[in-house]
C-alpha cells in the first residue's frame, strides 16, 4: 500500500492511529477530542482493494440513527473520488467515485463499484465532526495510489518466415508468427528494418490500418512496399528497392509491441538475413519430387525446386483421392518453404491419390504459377489457370 | 468502380423495412428491478418518462424518472471535460469512458447520459460506442452542473418487445468482430403518443422502423410497412445499413420522420403512408457527403418554425430548413456525382460535436470534442445560429 500526505496539512493527535494511509486534520484551531467514545479513535483508512474503511464509530447512539441513512447521507459523510494524477490537480472538484456503504459493527466501509483502474489516486474524507454531531468542518483524509500489478510479459516472437539465412532481394513478404493474439494496432509500429549499419529504413512496409493480420491475430504480414520492389514504377524509382543483393539486414519486431492484453513482448526479437539474387521465376510444380508414404501412418513428402511463401503453402495445396475426395489432413512446411508434409487425419489406404496445387500459389518474391510477380496485367486479363496435379500412389507393403 | 467506390457502397443503405405496431408487452410494475441489458439510445417523452432503447434485449423501457421539477439551467451553462468527470464516476482514465447518447429531460432540463467504461477495442474510426461495449451506467448532469448517476430502483417501469431484432450470432460485414444487434436500435424518438424506433430486424432488407403507442398498453393490430430509399451517391438501392439518426419533424402540415444514413442521404418518410402491410418508398432529399456518419439528430425551433441540425462524424454541423425541403421537388433517383446534392444546408460552425439535445427554448446542449482533445459539455444560442 502507498500513501500520501497532503502539503499543508499535518497530523494532530491522532498520530498514532496512522495505518497504512494518512490521517490529517483539516483545521488546526483549537482541537478538542477525536475520540467520541471510549479509548477507540476514529481511523480512515483504504486497503489494497481501494475499499475505504472508517473504523472505531463506537458511538451506539449515533450507529442506532446510522442504521437508518441513505447512501445520499453516507456520501455526505464519507466522500470518496478517483482522480487521475495526470488528469486532474489535487483538490480538484470530482463527483464521488460510485460504490455502496456499509455499516459493519462500528465500521463503516465504502466499496467502489468497480475495481478501480491502476495509477489512479482513491481520496478520502470522513467528515469527523459532523459525525459526532458538531458544526466543526474537520475532516479525515486518505489517499492510495492504485498500484499497477505486475504485468508478467508472455507472449514473444516464435519466428518470422521466411526462416533462411539468405532471401531474395526481390522478397514480397515476412510472416511474424507471435505465441500469442496481439493488439491490432500496436504491433507495427514497433516493427523496423534495419540496413547492415543498424540504420532503420523508411517505408520499408506496406501501412495498413490495424495490421494484416490472421484471424487469431497472432500472425502478422508485413508487405514489403511493393512499389519498391517491382522494378521501374515510381517508388522503385525514386526511393530504390528495399534489399539490395549482397547486403546484410536486421527485421527487429521490439519488446514495446503489445499482447491483446496490452502487455509487452518478453523480449526484443531481430531476425538477421542477408539479400541474394533476386528471384524472377514462377513456382513449377510439374517440377517437384513426391516421395509417397510407405506406410499407413507415413507422410506424403514434397520436395520443391524453389521455395514457396510458406504462409501459402501450408494451406493451398490439397490431397484427393478416390473419385476425387479430399483427405483431409495437415501440411507441415519446412523451416524455408522448400519441402513439405502431408499426414492425413486418418491411415492412408493403398491406391491412386492426387495432389492438387492451386495457381495462385507463390513464392516469397510473389511469382506465381504461370505468372511472374513483375507482369504488369490488370486482374480482369488473368486468365483462371488451372491448377498443377501430380499424381501418386500409395502401396502399402505389409504394413 | 475504385476500390474507395466500393468500400462506400458496403458501408449504405437503402431498402428499409417498417414494421410497425403492436410490440409491447404490458409490465408495469414498479416494485421488480429494471431487466435492462444495454443503454444503446435515449429519448423523453412527456413528464419525466425516459425511453430507454436497450439494442441487446431489443426492447424499449419507459421509466418513470419523477424528474419533473423543472430547473434552470444558467445562462454560460458548460461543463469543461465531461469524460474526466465521469472517469472520476467509475474509478478509471478519462480515455476509458464511452458516452453513448445524450438526452434532456423536458420537464427537469436535467441532462441524462448513457456511459459505459472501458474502450481498449477501439481500433476503427467506422466503430461507434454501441460498436464497443454496452452502457450500463445512467448519469444525469443536473441543472447545476452536478454529476449523479440514476438509481432505476423503486421506479415505475413498462416494457415494448421489439418484434424480431437482428439475430445476435450476425455479424457486421466489414466491422470486424462487431455485433450487428448493436445495431437492433441505432436511435429512437417519441412523438406525440409514438414511440419511433430505428435499427435492425431479421427481414432480408434489414433496416427497420418500430413503431409503438405509449402508455405501452394496448395489444394494438399489427402493421407492418416496407421502405425503400435511393442512396444517390451510390446510384444504388441498398438494403442493410440501419437509419444512422432520425427525428419526427413536420413537413407541409405533415409528421413526418427525416433519417440519416451513413455516407450521409437524407431521407424522408411521411408516417400516414406507414401503414400496415404498405410498400413505402422514403424520399430522397439530400445527399450531404461520403465518408461520414450523422451522429444525431434535433428539431429547434427558430424565429417560430422548425429547424433541423445535424451533428456528424466528419462534416460540420449542418442547419437544414424544412421549407427548403418542401419546395425541394422530387427525389434524388439516380447517381449523384460527386457525393452531394438535393436541399441546401448552413454550417453551423463546430466540428467534434458528437451529441445533441435541446436543452430549453433557446438553447441546444452538445457534446464536442474539442481540438484539445477534451469531450466538453456545450450550450449553443439557436439566436446566433
Amino acid at each position: 500500500m502507498w500513501s500520501e500526505t497532503r502539503p499543508g496539512r499535518s497530523l494532530e493527535a491522532l498520530a498514532g492511529a496512522l495505518f497504512c494511509s494518512i490521517l490529517a486534520v483539516g483545521s488546526l484551531a483549537s482541537v478538542p477530542e477525536l475520540q467520541l467514545q471510549g479509548d477507540m479513535p476514529i481511523e480512515l483508512r483504504i486497503e489494497n482493494d481501494a475499499t475505504v474503511v472508517v473504523s472505531g464509530l463506537g458511538d451506539d447512539a449515533r450507529l442506532r440513527q446510522a442504521a437508518r441513512f441513505t447512501a445520499g447521507d453516507w456520501r455526505d459523510l464519507l466522500h470518496v473520488v478517483a482522480r487521475d494524477p495526470n488528469r486532474t490537480a489535487e483538490g480538484a472538484d470530482l463527483p464521488p467515485l460510485l460504490g455502496s456503504y456499509s455499516l459493519d459493527g462500528s465500521n463503516l466501509r465504502f466499496k467502489p463499484r468497480f475495481s478501480p483502474t491502476p495509477g489512479l489516486v482513491i481520496e478520502a474524507s470522513f467528515a469527523i465532526e459532523r459525525w459526532a454531531g458538531r458544526s466543526d468542518s474537520r475532516v479525515l483524509t486518505a489517499s492510495y495510489l492504485v498500484p499497477r500489478p505486475e504485468v508478467e510479459r508472455t507472449a514473444q516472437v516464435e519466428a518470422i518466415y521466411p526462416a533462411t539465412q539468405t532471401v531474395p532481394a526481390n522478397l514480397l513478404r515476412f510472416y511474424v508468427h507471435f505465441s500469442a493474439a496481439m493488439s491490432a494496432r500496436h504491433v507495427l509500429p514497433q516493427i523496423e528494418l534495419l540496413d547492415g549499419g543498424g540504420n532503420a529504413i523508411e517505408t520499408a512496409f506496406v501501412e495498413v490500418e490495424g495490421g494484416l493480420w490472421d484471424p487469431s491475430r497472432s500472425r502478422l504480414t508485413l508487405f514489403i512496399h511493393a512499389g519498391r520492389v517491382k522494378r521501374g514504377v515510381g517508388p522503385n524509382q525514386a526511393l530504390g528497392p528495399v534489399l539490395e543483393e549482397g547486403k546484410n539486414y536486421t527485421l527487429r519486431v521490439g519488446e514495446q509491441a503489445l499482447d491483446a492484453h496490452g502487455r509487452h513482448l518478453v523480449e526484443t526479437y531481430e531476425h538477421r538475413f542477408t539479400a541474394g539474387p533476386e528471384d524472377h521465376v514462377s513456382p513449377s510444380p510439374v517440377s517437384w519430387t513426391l516421395e509417397p508414404p510407405r506406410s499407413s501412418d507415413e507422410p506424403l513428402r514434397v520436395s520443391l525446386v524453389e521455395p514457396a511463401d510458406v504462409a501459402l503453402l501450408q494451406r493451398m495445396p490439397a490431397v484427393l483421392g478416390d473419385a476425387g475426395r479430399p483427405v483431409a489432413g495437415r501440411i507441415d512446411v519446412s523451416k524455408d518453404g522448400s519441402s513439405f508434409a502431408f499426414l492425413p487425419e486418418g491411415a492412408w489406404e493403398p491406391g491412386n491419390y492426387e495432389l492438387w496445387v492451386p495457381a495462385a500459389l507463390e513464392d516469397p518474391s510473389g511469382n506465381r504459377i504461370g505468372r511472374k510477380f513483375e507482369e504488369t496485367r490488370s486482374s480482369t486479363e488473368v486468365p483462371q489457370e488451372p491448377p498443377t496435379v501430380l499424381g501418386f500412389q500409395v502401396l502399402l507393403s505389409g504394413g | 468502380m475504385t476500390l474507395r467506390r466500393a468500400f462506400l457502397c458496403l458501408v449504405v443503405l437503402s431498402l428499409a423495412v417498417l414494421l410497425t405496431g403492436p410490440v409491447a408487452a404490458q409490465e408495469t410494475e414498479s416494485a421488480p428491478p429494471v431487466p435492462l441489458q444495454s443503454l444503446s439510445s435515449l429519448a423523453f417523452g412527456p413528464d419525466g418518462v425516459l425511453f430507454i432503447g436497450d439494442a441487446k434485449a431489443g426492447a424499449v423501457f419507459a421509466i418513470e424518472t419523477g424528474d419533473v421539477t423543472e430547473g434552470v439551467v444558467g445562462e454560460r451553462f458548460g461543463l469543461r471535460d465531461l469524460e474526466t468527470q465521469l472517469a472520476a464516476m467509475l474509478g478509471t482514465r478519462a480515455s476509458e469512458v464511452l458516452i453513448h447518447d445524450l438526452a434532456v429531460n423536458p420537464s427537469s432540463r436535467n441532462m441524462y447520459l448513457a456511459v459505459s467504461r472501458g474502450r481498449a477495442g477501439w481500433d476503427s474510426r467506422w466503430e461507434l460506442p454501441n460498436d464497443l461495449a454496452d452502457a450500463s451506467i445512467l448519469v444525469r448532469i443536473t441543472t447545476t452542473g452536478e454529476l449523479e448517476e440514476v438509481s432505476l430502483e423503486g421506479l415505475a417501469w413498462s416494457k415494448a418487445v421489439l418484434p424480431d431484432p437482428v439475430d445476435a450470432a450476425k455479424t457486421h460485414r466489414w466491422k470486424r468482430g462487431v455485433s450487428l444487434r448493436t445495431d437492433t436500435i441505432t436511435d429512437l424518438a417519441y412523438d406525440e403518443g409514438t414511440v419511433w424506433v430505428a435499427g435492425l430486424s431479421n427481414e432480408e432488407f434489414a433496416s427497420t422502423l418500430w413503431r409503438v403507442a405509449y402508455p405501452f398498453e394496448n395489444e394494438g393490430e399489427s402493421r407492418k410497412t416496407t421502405v425503400e430509399i435511393f442512396h444517390g451517391a451510390h446510384g444504388e438501392w441498398e438494403t442493410h445499413a440501419p437509419i444512422r439518426a432520425f427525428v419526427p419533424y413536420e413537413l407541409e402540415g405533415k409528421r413526418q420522420l427525416l433519417a440519416a444514413y451513413l455516407c450521409t442521404p437524407l431521407v424522408t418518410f411521411d408516417t400516414a403512408n406507414l401503414q400496415d402491410g404498405a410498400h413505402v418508398k422514403g424520399r430522397t432529399v439530400a445527399e450531404f457527403g461520403s465518408g461520414n456518419y450523422p451522429l444525431d439528430m434535433v428539431v429547434y425551433q427558430k424565429d417560430g418554425a422548425e429547424r433541423l441540425l445535424i451533428a456528424n462524424s466528419n462534416l460540420p454541423m449542418m442547419i437544414v430548413d424544412p421549407a427548403d425541403i418542401a419546395s425541394f421537388e422530387g427525389e434524388i433517383n439516380t447517381e449523384v456525382e460527386g457525393y452531394v446534392a438535393g436541399v441546401p444546408y448552413e454550417i453551423r460552425s463546430g466540428t467534434g460535436v458528437q451529441q445533441l439535445d435541446v436543452l430549453d427554448e433557446n438553447r441546444i446542449v452538445v457534446l464536442q470534442r474539442l481540438p484539445g482533445g477534451t469531450l466538453d459539455l456545450v450550450t449553443l444560442s439557436t439566436r446566433r445560429f
